[in-house]
Formats: C-alpha cells, sequence, structure tokens
C-alpha cells in the first residue's frame, strides 16, 4: 500500500465474526502496513483519517447477503447502505460517521470501505469458517494492494 | 386549521429515542379524545436472571441493560451492595465513581442534546443534516461525546459496558499518566461545552410552562450522582430504603413499562436534568451557576423543552468536575474495599442522565441474590411524558398535524427515554375523527 494509507479494523475481537476488523490488523501490522483497531466512534475515527491520502475501514456487516460475501464501497463516490449500519438511535455507527465527515468536508482523498458478510457474533466464539475464509482473501487484497 | 377538527395522528415507531415505542392521539370535535405513549419492546426478564446469581455479578449482568447508561446500571448495583453488605467506600473510591458518572453524563447528553434534540427544534430530520448548516456545532458535539466516552475508558476499561468495575471498588486503578493525559483534553472540553451552553440557548423554547414534582437524590456538599437522599422540590425527602414505600409501580395496558406515581396520590413526577438542576443548583459550583444564569437556566424552570439547557449545563458541570477529580488524582493502595459476605437487604437510587435509577437487592449469607428489583428513570417518567402531552396537545391544537405530530415528538424526547431499558417505547398516532 502507498504511504499515507492507513487501514481501520471495526469491531469487537471478542464477539464472534465482528472480530474479523480487529484480525485483519493484527494480520497486516505483522506484515509491516499500517493499520488500527478501533471501535467505529466517529470523532476518534475522524482524528485517524485527518491528512491521510488513503483509507480503508474494514469491518462485519450484516446486509441478508451469505455469508462471506465481500462488499466493497468507494466511499467518495457512495455511502454505504443503510442496512450496513449497526447503529441504534444510541449509538452512532461507521455510515454516520463516514456521513459526518462527508458534511463536515473531512473525507480523505481515497476513502473504501471493505465489509464481510456475518454469520454470528457468538460472545467468546471464533470467527465462523466461511467468513476465516473470506477474511484470508482480504488481508491477501489488502497486503498486495 | 377548523376549530372542529377531527384527526388522528398514529406514530407507530418513534425515531431518535432508544427502543421501541409508540403515540397515539385522537382528536374529536376539536377536543383530545384519546392519548397513549406505549412502550412495545418486549420485556426483558433482568430481575429473573439475576436470582441465584452471584452478589459480585450484578454490576456486570445489570450493566448489560444498556449501552448508553451501563454506568448508571453499575453504580446503582454496587451501591446497593454495598448497602447490603454495610461496607464503607474510600474516599478514593468515591471520587473515581463520581470520575465514571462525568464521562457518562458527557457523551449521554451529548449525544441525546446535539443529535437527537437539537434537530427538533431547528427543523432537521437527523444531525447529519444539521451539520451542513451546523458544522462548528456539530463537530464540537462530536469531540465531546469523545471525550466522554475516553473518561470511560480511562477508568472502565472500555467506552461500552465497562468492565473494571466490582461491588467495592474497581479492578485496576488509572495510571497517572492516563489521568495527566486527559487533562488538557478536558480543559478544550471545557471551553466547547461552555460554548454549546450559549448555542443551545438560542434555540426556540415552545411556551410550556408545568407545575412538576422534581424527584432526584440530593446531596448536601456536592451536585449528587449517587449518594444522598431522595427530595423533591415538594418537600420529599427519603432514604433509598424508603423508596418502595413512597412510590409505586403499575401497570397500564397500553405499554410493557411500568408506569410509577406516589403511593399517596400525589400522582406522576419528574426525574432527569431538570429535577437535579432545580433540586440541586445550589451544590452546583459557582461557574457553573453563572453560566446557568447567563444562559436563561433558573433554579425553578418548569419548561420540559427546556431539558436541553439543563443536559448542556450538565455537561459543562461534568468537564469541570472530570478535570478537578483528574488534577487531584493519586493512586491508591488498593482499588477496591474488601467484602465480608453475608446476608442483608440493600437500596440505591443514583443519578443516570435521564433520571434516577432505584435498585433493591435481597442477598443470603452466600452472598446469592435472592430477589432483585430494578425500577429505570424512563419507566419513572413515563407517566409524565403522558401527562406532558395531555397538556400539550389541547394548547397546541392549532397546529397542522403533521407540526402537532412533530412538536409531540419533541415533547417525548424531552426526557430522552430510554425504552429498552425501561422496557420497555414509539409508534405515534393523532387520530381526528
Amino acid at each position: 500500500m502507498s504511504a499515507g494509507t492507513i487501514i481501520i479494523g471495526i469491531g469487537n475481537r471478542f464477539r464472534g465474526d465482528d472480530a474479523l476488523g480487529p484480525l485483519v490488523v493484527d494480520a497486516l501490522k505483522g506484515r509491516g502496513l499500517e493499520a488500527v483497531e478501533h471501535s467505529g466512534e466517529p470523532a476518534g475515527l475522524m482524528e485517524i483519517w485527518a491528512g491521510r491520502e488513503n483509507v480503508v475501514l474494514v469491518d462485519c456487516v450484516f446486509s441478508g447477503a451469505a455469508s462471506g460475501t465481500i462488499h466493497e464501497f468507494d466511499l467518495i463516490a457512495e455511502k454505504l447502505p443503510a442496512n450496513f449500519s449497526r447503529a441504534t438511535s444510541h449509538a452512532l455507527g461507521i455510515a454516520e460517521a463516514v456521513e459526518f465527515a462527508r458534511v463536515l468536508g473531512k473525507m480523505p482523498p481515497a476513502f473504501r470501505f471493505l465489509g464481510v458478510e456475518g454469520e454470528q457474533v457468538q460472545q467468546g466464539a471464533p470467527l465462523s469458517p466461511v467468513v476465516g475464509d473470506a477474511v484470508a482473501i482480504l488481508i491477501e487484497q489488502l497486503s498486495g494492494a | 386549521m377548523a376549530d372542529k377538527r377531527n384527526t388522528t395522528i398514529e406514530v407507530d415507531y418513534l425515531a431518535r429515542v432508544e427502543g421501541e415505542g409508540n403515540m397515539f392521539i385522537e382528536i374529536k370535535d376539536g377536543e383530545l379524545q384519546e392519548l397513549r405513549f406505549g412502550i412495545h419492546e418486549p420485556p426483558r426478564f433482568f430481575e429473573a436472571f439475576l436470582k441465584d446469581r452471584k452478589f459480585t455479578e450484578a454490576p456486570d449482568i445489570t450493566a448489560r441493560i444498556c449501552g448508553i447508561c451501563p454506568v448508571a446500571y453499575q453504580m446503582s448495583s454496587v451501591h446497593a451492595m454495598e448497602d447490603a453488605l454495610q461496607a464503607q467506600i474510600t474516599p478514593w473510591i468515591r471520587e473515581m465513581r463520581r470520575f465514571f458518572y462525568c464521562g457518562e453524563h458527557i457523551q449521554s447528553h451529548i449525544l441525546h442534546a446535539y443529535l437527537l434534540h437539537a434537530p427538533d427544534f431547528l427543523g432537521y430530520e437527523s444531525s447529519i443534516h444539521m451539520a451542513a448548516d451546523f458544522p462548528k456545532e456539530v463537530e464540537h458535539g462530536l469531540q465531546l461525546k469523545k471525550v466522554g466516552n475516553e473518561i470511560m475508558e480511562i477508568i472502565g476499561g472500555r467506552a461500552v459496558h465497562p468492565i473494571n468495575i466490582r461491588v467495592g471498588g474497581f479492578y485496576k486503578a488509572p495510571t497517572r499518566k492516563q489521568m495527566r493525559d486527559i487533562i488538557p483534553v478536558l480543559e478544550k472540553a471545557r471551553e466547547m461545552a461552555r460554548e454549546s451552553c450559549k448555542w443551545v440557548a438560542t434555540l426556540p423554547f415552545p411556551d410550556f410552562d408545568r407545575d412538576y414534582t422534581y424527584v432526584c437524590v440530593h446531596h448536601p456538599d456536592e451536585y449528587a450522582f449517587s449518594e444522598g437522599n431522595i427530595v423533591s422540590n415538594k418537600g420529599l425527602n427519603i432514604p433509598a430504603s424508603a423508596f418502595n414505600d413512597t412510590f409505586e409501580e403499575i401497570h397500564v395496558e397500553h405499554s410493557n413499562a411500568l408506569h410509577c406515581r406516589f403511593r399517596d396520590g400525589g400522582g406522576c413526577y419528574h426525574m432527569g436534568p431538570l429535577a437535579r438542576i432545580v433540586n440541586n443548583f445550589d451544590q452546583l459550583p459557582d461557574d457553573s451557576k453563572a453560566l446557568a444564569d447567563e444562559i436563561g437556566l433558573t433554579r425553578n424552570v418548569m419548561n420540559p423543552f427546556k431539558s436541553i439547557l439543563a443536559r448542556a449545563l450538565e455537561t459543562y458541570y461534568c468537564t469541570g468536575e472530570a478535570l478537578r477529580i483528574a488534577k487531584e488524582y493519586e493512586l491508591p493502595e488498593q482499588p477496591y474495599i474488601d467484602l465480608d459476605v453475608k446476608a442483608g437487604i440493600g437500596h440505591a437510587m443514583t443519578e443516570a442522565p435521564r433520571g434516577g435509577l432505584y435498585h433493591r437487592y435481597r442477598i443470603d449469607d452466600e452472598g446469592l441474590i435472592k430477589e432483585a428489583q430494578l425500577t429505570i428513570p424512563t419507566s419513572q417518567n413515563q407517566a409524565m411524558i403522558e401527562d406532558d402531552l395531555r397538556d400539550f396537545v389541547p394548547k397546541f391544537m392549532h397546529l397542522s398535524d403533521d407540526k402537532l405530530q412533530w412538536h409531540c415528538e419533541q415533547a417525548i424526547r424531552n426526557y430522552d427515554p430510554c425504552i429498552s431499558c425501561a422496557t420497555h417505547f414509539l409508534n405515534l398516532t393523532v387520530k381526528r375523527s
């Protein structure tokens, strides 16, 4: 990946497939890439990507697609679909964070979202095998990009 | 708009509130016929889950009731358990619990005031729409929320569902560096919170005053979060142990959350930031009192729409209180006290951002929970929300259905209801027939 690139993995590493964002971060750091784990809190996210040329968000999503499906969005060109946001009315999700950044003029020049469709978010469970396969593909893709 | 209007306003799922609730308003020949604020979120049975669990598990189990106010659940449960065990916490633990509560009040109040409630006053569908016209204000909101989360991470281990809280104290003390590093962050937050108060004071407030009985925890020497008697602006002054002798919970058909009222026929009551400002104004530090004066928040405020002012002022107060605690921070010898397990009954009410949260437990001599009672702020405010709407609708009957519905939803959000806690909120139906 080019200088000025950062990969941000969102999720909870103790909740089944929701751990995939942090696990991608672990793998990419091991390969010398700049990657950071984050809870998805909007102001904190905007601080991380301030001044960056290229930002990639990685998260587990539940959109109704088959488990293990990789979703890719160019956030400069399009919004995340509403059903990708896990926000409740009292918490803000990634989709809101991105839209706040868009309105506030805080978007990085290149900005992608890579989501993997999850199967389960059981406390303490490992990644589902089909999600693990998709995560391996994602890691290779991000390492070579 | 004709005086003899017939209409029904029905909202099946209220937006920008936590959990699922509904509203039904029927107007016939220009008169309010029926009004219901219902909570259809299913019951969650936490009191039953707690039975036969160890007393040490209560803070972590009850925190799961809410992702927004887990601190309140943890604080009410630890205080109630310590009451049952007749345990005395150290001044260090007491101080750090205040620090913890500052974090929760900042993040919860800011989220509600900026992102859920302010768009009501300014006519925006959401805070993202509002951000295009009020970028500085929304950015301050997002920054302040982050500061609240940072406080919770320092003392709670993480921002949501903190894991560092135990009956008798904390598992681990924050480092000196953590507390030192938050000082400049809080100094900046304090200025943003002051500007927020001034901005919120410019919002248009409907002319709507009521005669409330405000109930909250009161402490003579400090702005109360978790220690003190339960008081009202009309003379109530009881220990938490007298809660069930003073208040009762009743079931109403249209809601899965119990309504609360005074047992003596005193009707419903109002909890939350307005109650705390009115009952505890004298305990605010001078700079907070001066700012309250400057933004028009008086010690006898009775307009529920001004709850947003109270939230902004409490946010300012909490940045100052957290700053004080951070500056005075010393490492403890041990961040918890040792406990002697024995049978007992314990009570506590602490101040969640949206109002008093009462817990009562009976534990046996092995420390197993035999009975648990959790009486939630939104459940306690529910009857008052309906009462506000019954008063509001006839006075604002001249508004179009759309505007009436808008203001009624805004009136519900005055209470920052946390419906899934209350199980526990909103569909709106306005019917003019």
